[in-house]
C-alpha cells in the first residue's frame, strides 16, 4: 500500500464487510416483507377458490374498490399536484408548516383520520350545514369512500410530485419563457413531461395506499355492500365469518395490487 | 424491472425529520422511565377475553377479584368476540374467553373446556335523544339511515332476527346504511348524529354518554337477547387459577358487579 489510495480500491477494501452486512440486512428485511405474503398465499384454501371468490359480494367490492382506489387517484392528482407545485416553487413564510400539515393524514391513527373527515364533512360538521343546503352528503355513501381515500393517499401525491419537481432543471422553464411560450405550454411540455418517473411513483403510491384504507373509510363512509363496503372492508368483515374467504379475499387484493405495480413500473402506463 | 420510486429527497422532507427526531428523543426519554421503575414481585397472570360489551363490568370485577387472590395479576383484552375467537383460532394465548354469543363460543369450542352461561344482555334500538323517531315502526320510513352491526357482530346478527320476527326487516333493510365491524362503531355514527338509528346491547346504550340518547325497547315475545358463556381454554396456563376466575364471575360477587352494570341474569 504505497500508492495513495485510488476510490476503486477503497471501494474494494471496504465491500467484502459492507456486502457481508448489507446482505444479511437484506435478507432479513425481504423475510420480513415477502415471507407474510406468501405465507398467506399458503394459507388460502385453493381447492374451492373459485367458487368462494366469485360470490356476488366479493365481486362487488371488487369493483368498488377499482372505482374508489381510481377515483381518489384522479382526486389526488387534481389537488396534489397544485400544493406540491407551490411547496417546490414558491417561497413563502410557513411552507413548512403547510408541508407538515398536509402530510399529517399519512400519519393519523385510522380512525381518527375518519372521526376528522366527519367533524368536517358531516352532516354535523362545519361544513355540514352548507353541503347539506347543496345536497351534498358524503358519509354512508362512495363520494365519502373516495374523499376518505384521498384523504389518506394525497400526501403520497404531493410528497413525489414536489422531489420530482425540485428535481427539473428550472433553466429549461425560464429558457422556454424567454422563447416566448405560455405557462401553460411549459407545465405541458416540459414540467409534466420531467415529471415521469415522480408522476409514475406517485401514482402507485397514491393509488396502492387508497387499495388499502381501511380505518378513514370505515368512520367516515361505513360500510354498506356496493356502495362503501371496499376490499379491505369486506375482508375485515369476513375474517370473523369465514378466515378462508377472508385470506382469499385478501390474496386477490394482494396479487390485484402487484399486478398494476409492476404495470407502472414496467412503462405499460404513462409513457 | 425499473425502481418505481425516486431516490428520496430529504430536502422534501424535512418537516417531518425534524418532527421523527423530537418524536424518536420522547420514546427514549420513556423507555429509561419505564425500565427505570421498580418491577413488582413476580405475579402470576390471568390471562382473561373478554367481549367488548364487558368492558366496565369486567374491569369492575377484575379489581375485586385481585384483592382476594394476592400474587394473581388479571389481564384483560378487549375486542368484538367474534374477534378474539378469530384470534383464538389463530392460537393466540389466553387462560379465560368471556364471549357476548353463543356463535362465537361455538367457533372455538375445540378449544375450551365446557362453556358457562353467566349474563345476558339485550338489544335496544338506540337514536339521538333530540330524535322524532319513536317506535321501531318509524325505523321503516324512507331516509331513515339505520346502522347495524355486521352479520358476524353479535348484535347485529341478533338485530336482524328481532327485525325479521317483527316482520320490519324487508322494509328496515333498504335504510341500512352501514354494517359496522363492532358496536362501538354503532354507538359512534349515533353519537355523532351520522346515522339516526342503530341497535346496540341495553348495557351499552346505558353506559354512553347519558342524555345522548334515547333507547326503545323491542316489544315483548320478540327474542332479542344474548346469553354470555364463559370457559376455561383447554391450554391455560393453570386451569387451576383460570378456573377461580370463573368461579369468581359466576358466583356471588361477580353477579353482583354485571347486575351493577346492566345484565341481566343468564
Amino acid at each position: 500500500m504505497k500508492q495513495t489510495p485510488t476510490s476503486s480500491r477503497v471501494s474494494r477494501r471496504l465491500i467484502p464487510s459492507a456486502r457481508i452486512v448489507l446482505g444479511a440486512l437484506a435478507f432479513i428485511a425481504a423475510v420480513l416483507l415477502v415471507l407474510p405474503v406468501i405465507a398467506l398465499g399458503a394459507r388460502a384454501p385453493w381447492s374451492d377458490a373459485l367458487a368462494r371468490l366469485f360470490r356476488p359480494g366479493t365481486l362487488d367490492a371488487l369493483r368498488l374498490s377499482l372505482v374508489v382506489s381510481t377515483a381518489s387517484v384522479v382526486l389526488s392528482l387534481a389537488l396534489g399536484f397544485p400544493i406540491a407545485w407551490v411547496l417546490a416553487r414558491c417561497t413563502f413564510p410557513g411552507r413548512r408548516i403547510l408541508r407538515t400539515l398536509v402530510l399529517l393524514p399519512m400519519v393519523f391513527p385510522p380512525v381518527v383520520g375518519g372521526v376528522a373527515l366527519l367533524a368536517a364533512f358531516g352532516s354535523h360538521g362545519i361544513c355540514g350545514s352548507t353541503m347539506q343546503s347543496l345536497g351534498i352528503r358524503l358519509p354512508f355513501t362512495t363520494a365519502g369512500a373516495i374523499v376518505a381515500a384521498t384523504f389518506v393517499s394525497c400526501p403520497f401525491m404531493i410528497l413525489s410530485l414536489e422531489s420530482g419537481l425540485q428535481s427539473i432543471d428550472r433553466r429549461l422553464e425560464d429558457a422556454a419563457a424567454t422563447l416566448g411560450a405560455s405557462d401553460w405550454m411549459i407545465l405541458r411540455r416540459i414540467v409534466v413531461r420531467g415529471l415521469g418517473p415522480a408522476l409514475r411513483a406517485g401514482i402507485a403510491l397514491t393509488w396502492a395506499r387508497a387499495l388499502g384504507e381501511f380505518g378513514a373509510t370505515i368512520t367516515f363512509a361505513g360500510s354498506h355492500p356496493g356502495r362503501t363496503r371496499t376490499l379491505p372492508l369486506a375482508v375485515y368483515e369476513l375474517i370473523n365469518v369465514d378466515v378462508g374467504d377472508a385470506i382469499l379475499l385478501g390474496v386477490l387484493l394482494v396479487a390485484f395490487a402487484a399486478a398494476v405495480l409492476l404495470a407502472l413500473s414496467g412503462k405499460v402506463l404513462l409513457r | 424491472m425499473r425502481t418505481l420510486i425516486p431516490p428520496p429527497k430529504l430536502v422534501a422532507m424535512g418537516g417531518i425529520a425534524i418532527n421523527l427526531q423530537g418524536v424518536l428523543a420522547v420514546a427514549g426519554v420513556l423507555c429509561g422511565a419505564l425500565l427505570g421503575c421498580d418491577k413488582p414481585a413476580p405475579r402470576h397472570e390471568i390471562r382473561v377475553m373478554a367481549a367488548a360489551s364487558l368492558r366496565d363490568a369486567f374491569e369492575a370485577i377484575e379489581h375485586a377479584f385481585e384483592p382476594e387472590h394476592p400474587n394473581t395479576d388479571v389481564v384483560i383484552s378487549f375486542a368484538g368476540s367474534q374477534v378474539l375467537a378469530t384470534q383464538l383460532l389463530e392460537g393466540a394465548a389466553a387462560d379465560v374467553f368471556a364471549s357476548a354469543d353463543e356463535v362465537q363460543m361455538g367457533r372455538v369450542a375445540a378449544l375450551c373446556e365446557a362453556p358457562a352461561c353467566f349474563a345476558s344482555n339485550h338489544i335496544v334500538v338506540i337514536t339521538p335523544a333530540d330524535s322524532s323517531i319513536g317506535s321501531i315502526e318509524a325505523l321503516t320510513a324512507p331516509g331513515v339511515l339505520v346502522v347495524l352491526g355486521a352479520d358476524g357482530v353479535p348484535a347485529g346478527r341478533i338485530a336482524r332476527t328481532a327485525f325479521d320476527a317483527l316482520e320490519l326487516w324487508d322494509s328496515i333493510e333498504p335504510n341500512i346504511a352501514s354494517n359496522e365491524p363492532d358496536v362501538r362503531g354503532v354507538l359512534m355514527k349515533i353519537l355523532l348524529g351520522e346515522g339516526d338509528a342503530g341497535v346496540v346491547y341495553a348495557t351499552d346504550a346505558m353506559r354512553a354518554s347519558p342524555g345522548r340518547l334515547r333507547a326503545i325497547e323491542f316489544p315483548e315475545g320478540v327474542d332479542c337477547s344474548s346469553e354470555y358463556p364463559i370457559a376455561v381454554l383447554r391450554n391455560a396456563s393453570s386451569s387451576e387459577r383460570a378456573n377461580a376466575f370463573v368461579r369468581f364471575v359466576l358466583g356471588e360477587p361477580g353477579q353482583a358487579i354485571l347486575r351493577q352494570h346492566g345484565f341481566e341474569a343468564p
